[in-house]
C-alpha cells in the first residue's frame, strides 16, 4: 500500500514531464512527429489511469469552494 | 407584495445557508491548499480561444509578452489588495456580505445578473468542446465573423454536448468537479508540449533568438486578420486584468479567500495566473498559428497533439462548464420556488445549450470576458467603498441590514449609473471599467449621503 501511495503520484508526474520531454525532443529534431504523437497519447492514458487514484479530492466537505 | 418578498428573502438565504456564519480559525486553510486551487482553476477551454484571438487581432510578439505580464501582476494585485483584505477581514461570502450593504432585493438582481452571465459563459466553453467533437463527424466549425449557426450539424452537435454535459452536471456536480482537479495539470502540460511541438514548423530554431525571430514574423506579426480589430499593448494589460474581474474587484473571491490565514494569500493567486493566463495564452498563440491563423480551437489542438489535444479541448470545456451551469443553476433557484435542484439545473443547461449554438457567444469571447466583468464590476465598487470609505467619511455602514431594507437604493442607482455612464464613454470597451470602478464608488458615496445624509 505504502509502495502504491509513493509510486503512483511518481508515475503520474513522470508521465508529464515524459510528454513535454517529447515535445522538445521533437523540437529539436530528436524524434518525429509521429513518435512525438504517439508518445502523448500513450503518457496521457498513463496519467488518467494513474493521477486520479492520488490526486482526486475527497467528497466535497462544504468547506472551500 | 410583502408576502412574496419575505418568499423570496427565505427562499435566497435557504440557498446559502451552510456559508452563512463568518469562517471560524480552525477551518483556515494552507497556504499550498491555495497555490493548488488557484493552479487548478485558470487553464480552462477558455484558454484555446484567448490566446488565439491575440494572434488573429495582430498583437505584436513584444506586446503580448511584456503586456500580459504586467496584466497578470496586476490581476494578482488586486486579489491580493483589494479582495483577500476584505475577505479576511469579514470571512464571509460576497453573497452574505452583499446582503448586509444591499439588502436582499439587490442581491436577488445581482444573482440574476450572475445567472444570464454565467449560462453564456458555460455556453462558449461548450461551443469550444465542439469544435473538437466535431473533427470526428467532419461537422464544420462556424467561420471566425458568424454570429447564427452555419449548419444543422453544429446546432445538433451543440446541442448534444450541452445535453450531455447538463446531465453530468444533474447526476454528478461533485464528481466532475473533483475530476476536474485531476485535468489541470495534464491540460497545461499539453498546452506547453502542443505549443513546442508546433514550433517547428516555422523553421529550424537553434537558439532564444531564432524563436524571438519566429515569434515576431511568423507568429504575432502585428498585423490583424481581415476584418479584425487590432491591438496593441494596453489592450493585453487590460485584458489580463480584467479577465478575473468579477472574482477579484468584483469580490465574488470572497468564498474562498474567507479561508485565508491572511491577506497575503491573494498573491497565490499568481499560481493560477502565470500557467493559465500567460503560458496557456501564449502556446494557444503558437498554435493557432501553426494552423494557419484559423479559429477552431479543436483543429489546433489536434494537430498539435493529436487524439490528447483533442480530448483536452473536450475535457477543458466540459470541466469548466459544469461548475459554471451549476452556479447559474444555484443564483437560477431563487426565482423557481420549490422546484427540484435537477430541474433548475436543467433549465440552466437547456439556456445554455441553446447559447452554446451561436458561435458568436466564442467567436466574441474577448468582448463578452469584458462585458461580464464591467456588468458586475459596479458591485464590487459598492462593497469596497462600504467597507473601507464609510467609516473615513463617518458614513454609517450596514445601513440595509440594519433598516431592514430590502433595496439598498443608492447601490442599485449608484449600478445602473455607472453601467450608463461607461458605455456612452467613448473609449475602448477593454478600458471602461477602470474608470468605471472609480465612478461608481463617487456614485455610491454621493447618493448615499444625497439620499440618507449622515
Amino acid at each position: 500500500m505504502k509502495i502504491l501511495r509513493v509510486s503512483l503520484p511518481f508515475i503520474s508526474l513522470m508521465s508529464l514531464l515524459a510528454i513535454l520531454a517529447f515535445a522538445a525532443m521533437h523540437l529539436s529534431g530528436t524524434v518525429s512527429f509521429r513518435s512525438y504523437l504517439a508518445a502523448t497519447n500513450l503518457l496521457s492514458l498513463v496519467w488518467f489511469l494513474t493521477a486520479p487514484l492520488w490526486l482526486m479530492p475527497k467528497k466535497e466537505t462544504g468547506e472551500l469552494p | 407584495m410583502s408576502q412574496a418578498r419575505a418568499s423570496l428573502v427565505e427562499r435566497l438565504d435557504k440557498l446559502y445557508e451552510f456559508d452563512r456564519e463568518p469562517v471560524t480559525p480552525d477551518k483556515l486553510q494552507s497556504a499550498w491548499k491555495f497555490a493548488g486551487l488557484y493552479a487548478g482553476e485558470h487553464v480552462a477551454a477558455t484558454e484555446f480561444v484567448i490566446g488565439a484571438m491575440f494572434v488573429l487581432h495582430g498583437v505584436a510578439a513584444r506586446d503580448v509578452f511584456l503586456g500580459l505580464l504586467v496584466g497578470n501582476v496586476l490581476a494578482v494585485l488586486s486579489w491580493a489588495f483589494i479582495a483577500a483584505p476584505i475577505a479576511v477581514r469579514t470571512r464571509l461570502t460576497l453573497y452574505w456580505y452583499l446582503r448586509k450593504i444591499c439588502g436582499p432585493g439587490l442581491t436577488f438582481l445581482y444573482n440574476l445578473a450572475n445567472a444570464v452571465l454565467y449560462c453564456i459563459l458555460a455556453g462558449a466553453m461548450i461551443s469550444v468542446s465542439a469544435t473538437a467533437v466535431g473533427l470526428a463527424f467532419k461537422v464544420p466549425t462556424p467561420a471566425l465573423t458568424d454570429v447564427l449557426p452555419n449548419s444543422a450539424g453544429w446546432v445538433f452537435l451543440t446541442l448534444f454536448i450541452g445535453g450531455v454535459v447538463t446531465l453530468f452536471a444533474i447526476l454528478g456536480f461533485d464528481k466532475v468537479s473533483r475530476f476536474s482537479s485531476v485535468c489541470s495539470p495534464w491540460l497545461l502540460t499539453i498546452f506547453v508540449a502542443g505549443a513546442l511541438a508546433m514550433l517547428p514548423r516555422f523553421g529550424q530554431l537553434n537558439s532564444l533568438s531564432g524563436f524571438w525571430q519566429v515569434a515576431t514574423t511568423k507568429i504575432w506579426t502585428g498585423v490583424p486578420l481581415e476584418g479584425q480589430e487590432k491591438y496593441g499593448f494596453w489592450h493585453l494589460v487590460f485584458f489580463a486584468w480584467f479577465c478575473n474581474l468579477a472574482m477579484h474587484v468584483g469580490l465574488s473571491d470572497m468564498a474562498l479567500l474567507r479561508y485565508a490565514r491572511s491577506w497575503k494569500y491573494g498573491f497565490l493567486s499568481a499560481f493560477g495566473m502565470f500557467p493559465g493566463h500567460y503560458l496557456a495564452w501564449i502556446c494557444s498563440g503558437v498554435m493557432v498559428a501553426a494552423v494557419g491563423r484559423k479559429m477552431d480551437p479543436g483543429v489546433m489542438a489536434y494537430t498539435a497533439a493529436g487524439l490528447a489535444g483533442a480530448v483536452a479541448v473536450v475535457v477543458a470545456g466540459w470541466t469548466t462548464a459544469n461548475p459554471t451551469m451549476y452556479r447559474a443553476g444555484l443564483a437560477l433557484q431563487v426565482i423557481t420556488p420549490n422546484w427540484a435542484r435537477w430541474k433548475v439545473t436543467l433549465a440552466a443547461g437547456l439556456v445554455t445549450s441553446v447559447v452554446a449554438c451561436f458561435p458568436v457567444v466564442f467567436m466574441r469571447l474577448l468582448d463578452f470576458v469584458a462585458l461580464y466583468g464591467l456588468v458586475l464590476m459596479p458591485i464590487g465598487a459598492v462593497v469596497f467603498s462600504e467597507h473601507w470609505i464609510f467609516p473615513r467619511l463617518r458614513l454609517k455602514q450596514y445601513r440595509a441590514e440594519a433598516e431592514n431594507r430590502f433595496i439598498n437604493w443608492p447601490a442599485l442607482l449608484g449600478w445602473i449609473g455607472t453601467l450608463a455612464i461607461v458605455f456612452a464613454l467613448p473609449i475602448h470597451l477593454f478600458f471602461k471599467w477602470l474608470p468605471g470602478y472609480v465612478i461608481a464608488q463617487v456614485l455610491y458615496i454621493l447618493l448615499t449621503m444625497a439620499l440618507y445624509r449622515r
